[in-house]
């Protein structure tokens, strides 16, 4: 686990690394100086074992060096920076300020980690800078002495992250490597509680939650100009990625509405041929906002408005599947489709001469199709329906078509 | 507009709106079992027949088919319980009431005469046509118009023809050799063109006579004062008449309550129309499904019709919509 300091400055060199590019940038400072590669780093390194005249004493200074080098390495290309070639130095340096600075002026190599280890029978001991090659100073440097043995490790490691950190931190503070913002960015959204993270949720750093429809950003000297990817989260909803083209500004950023994460939903509407009634329905999503099973059950009456007619009611349960057909799931305008069966029991309630009939339609949906709009908490939906008759009560067997021909519309809403 | 168009969303129903309107049912082969009909035979013709004096209705179903003959079937008209069959009726749709005969159907090259209550056989005319046959394709109607003569009203050779049928004190019925007459010349050159589709007698006597013309959608509703005019020297007797649409199936009632007549745009319905006019108008319509296929009889005197929905084979009394 990082912690929230190292993700501030990975942050930071991610987003550096965006618009730069990697290993490709030269500073051109002051015209006539060298120019420096600036994204990779020369390693630079000594190993003095005082006592170790035994070939195993050698040995496992050998391993310390290595363990210590190859750390260093993963560090800095998580930060974004490459580690360039490994020099071995015969003898500790004399002077490191100028070894390195000769070292990292010979390859146009702007950054020079020069590490010193010792190593006794009872005793590891390191020192690493980290040097300017451009400017001829040091930026950072951390140095460490335990026992030599495993519990070493993890001292090596923490050494490494510490002393990267604060390069990090240096060069970050540098206004002549990027020009920083000074402001924190302001936010606005029409949710409450809303996290807003810079990079994302997993990796990045918490930049605050809206509160009241705003939130001012936590400060960070992102650099300027350069995008920022933030990152929308809030617990029960889709969250949202968004990329701030020019990075902070003064502009406040408006962060969309977040799309409810369903894993149920339910609604009612009518349609064409049950105008007169209702469906409930309800939708479990085995896997959210993309496959569903509906269950629908409608309730209505056909009747005529004409003098002598009498209701003819209707009970329909219709199960099914359905599958969002667009990639994304929190999409404002959603297509579906699927399939469906259902049963429908009919009463003809008895009159004056006739006895009361009832008799249950099997229908089949190969296909229906919905359109729906999205809002965070609820939708709207319109499904064209097909169904097929089995032939079983009232109706006889065939496709079944609205008025004047076609499939049935239906219209509802959804509640998420 | 919107808001009748409104109303008529209301009124759609997945399943057929006409069943709201139902007072019995009876499938078609409930009724072939009953009536003793063979599973061949198909459903052709609907009448209905009204004896108010007796308080009765019946609805008279012509049945053919493959290795079938024709068959007539009584139904109860406020039931459609099955009450009677007659075989052997020709094409089996010549059907009359004459409340001081009874209920005249064919009977081979004959008239049967059933007791309008009992439809029991009172009486056998047969081979009343006798050579007069020939001069019908097939006759539909019958008007008595006095103690010894009946009109048998049908088609001849593609027009409108009568036959009369003397009955001499012996009560011997016998068509007249001078008996088959052109009823109708309303336009010569057309006269091949129609077919008779419907009568109605009104309660003031007026008898009516639709017409409809083939190959197209329509009709000629003709109207005589009186029934005597209509059987007195009927080629040269006084008439009025109205164009009416016909439906596409060359289907059209005429009834108390107006003229009736399926009609398929948009949707299919079953229109209404007044008659009195100098123009037939529509009053309302009545939905049925729009993959409906089947046909209507009315009611001339209640308020009443039967529908028969040949996708589910079923047979519907349907109180009126009016």
């Amino acid at each position: 686990m990082m912690s929230p300091k190292l993700h501030y400055y990975v942050l930071i060199l991610i987003i550096a690394a965006l618009g730069w590019g990697r290993g490709t940038l030269l500073a051109e400072e002051n015209p006539g100086e060298f120019q420096f590669d600036e994204r990779t780093v020369l390693m630079l390194w000594s190993q003095d074992s005082t006592e170790a005249s035994s070939g195993s004493a050698a040995g496992t200074a050998d391993q310390f060096s290595q363990y210590l080098l190859q750390s260093l390495r993963s560090i800095l290309t998580r930060a974004g920076y490459s580690p360039g070639e490994t020099i071995t130095l015969a003898l500790p340096s004399a002077n490191p300020l100028e070894t390195a600075i000769t070292k990292g002026q010979e390859q146009r190599i702007r950054w020079v980690f020069l590490a010193s280890i010792q190593v006794s029978e009872m005793n590891l001991s390191w020192n690493i800078g980290i040097y300017d090659a451009k400017r001829g100073s040091l930026r950072a440097s951390d140095n460490f002495s335990t026992f030599p043995g495993l519990s070493a490790l993890p001292a090596i490691d923490d050494s490494c992250q510490n002393l990267v950190q604060a390069w990090l931190g240096a060069i970050a503070q540098d206004v002549a490597i990027v020009n920083l913002t000074e402001n924190a960015q302001q936010f606005s959204g029409p949710q409450e509680d809303v996290e807003i993270w810079y990079g994302s949720k997993d990796t990045g750093v918490f930049a605050g939650m809206i509160k009241q429809g705003a939130l001012e950003g936590l400060y960070i000297p992102f650099p300027e100009g350069k995008p920022l990817t933030i990152e929308a989260w809030k617990e029960g909803y889709w969250p949202k990625t968004l990329v701030l083209p020019k990075g902070v500004t003064d502009q406040t950023v408006r962060i969309p509405a977040l799309q409810k994460r369903a894993s149920s939903v339910w609604g009612l509407g009518t349609g064409t041929g049950k105008l007169l009634g209702a469906t409930y329905l309800y939708r479990w999503y085995p896997v959210p906002d993309r496959f569903f099973l509906r269950f629908d059950n409608s309730l209505w009456a056909g009747y005529s408005f004409t003098p002598n007619a009498i209701p003819f009611w209707h009970d329909e349960l219709r199960i099914g599947v359905g599958l969002y057909l667009q990639s994304a799931v929190d999409g404002r305008l959603r297509l579906a489709a699927g399939s469906a069966l259902s049963g429908v029991i009919s009463v003809l309630p008895s009159s004056e001469k006739l006895v009361s009939r009832s008799a249950l339609d099997i229908l089949v949906e190969p296909i229906w199709v919905s359109l729906e709009y999205h809002f965070p908490r609820w939708a709207l939906t319109g499904e064209l329906r097909l169904p097929y008759a089995a032939g079983t009560g009232f109706l006889k067997q065939g496709w079944l078509e609205g008025a004047g021909g076609g499939p049935f519309f239906f219209v509802g809403v959804l509640i998420k | 507009m919107f808001a009748i168009n409104t109303c008529d969303l209301f009124k759609e129903d997945m399943f057929p709106s006409y069943l709201g309107h139902e007072e019995a049912q009876i499938s078609l082969s409930e009724l072939r079992q009953a009536a003793g009909v063979l599973e061949t035979a198909r459903l052709d013709t609907i009448r209905i027949l009204e004896i108010p004096a007796l308080n009765k209705v019946y609805a008279v179903l012509t049945l053919s088919g493959f290795f079938s003959p024709p068959y007539q079937v009584f139904l109860d008209g406020k039931s459609l319980a099955v009450l009677k069959t007659f075989t052997d009726v020709g094409k089996g749709r010549f059907l009359m009431y004459d409340p001081d005969t009874g209920i005249l159907i064919r009977q081979s090259n004959g008239i049967s005469i059933l007791d309008p209550g009992s439809l029991e056989l009172r009486d056998s005319k047969p081979d009343v046509f006798g050579n007069a046959i020939n001069y019908f394709d097939d006759p539909w109607f019958g008007v008595r118009k006095d103690e010894s003569t009946i009109f048998l009203i049908g088609m001849h050779e593609g027009a409108v023809s009568y036959v009369k049928v003397n009955i001499d004190d012996s009560n011997n019925w016998q068509v007249g050799n001078d008996g088959v007459k052109n009823m109708f010349s309303f336009d010569p050159s057309d006269e091949t063109d129609y077919y008779v589709q419907d009568l109605y007698i009104a309660a003031d006597n007026a008898v009516y006579l639709l017409l409809g013309q083939k190959e197209s959608d329509r009709g000629y509703l003709f109207r005589w004062n009186t029934a005597a005019d209509f059987t007195g020297n009927i080629a040269d007797s006084i008439f009025t008449y109205i164009q009416v649409p016909i439906g596409r199936d060359g289907s059209g009632y005429v009834t108390k309550a107006g003229y009736f007549r399926p009609y398929r745009n948009r949707t299919l319905l079953i229109e209404r129309y007044r008659y009195d006019t100098a123009q037939a108008a529509v009053i309302d319509s009545f939905p049925l499904p729009s993959n409906f296929q089947g046909r209507a009889a009315f009611f001339q005197n209640k308020d009443a019709w039967v529908l028969y929905d040949e996708g589910k084979e079923t047979l519907h009394l349907m109180r009126g919509w009016w």
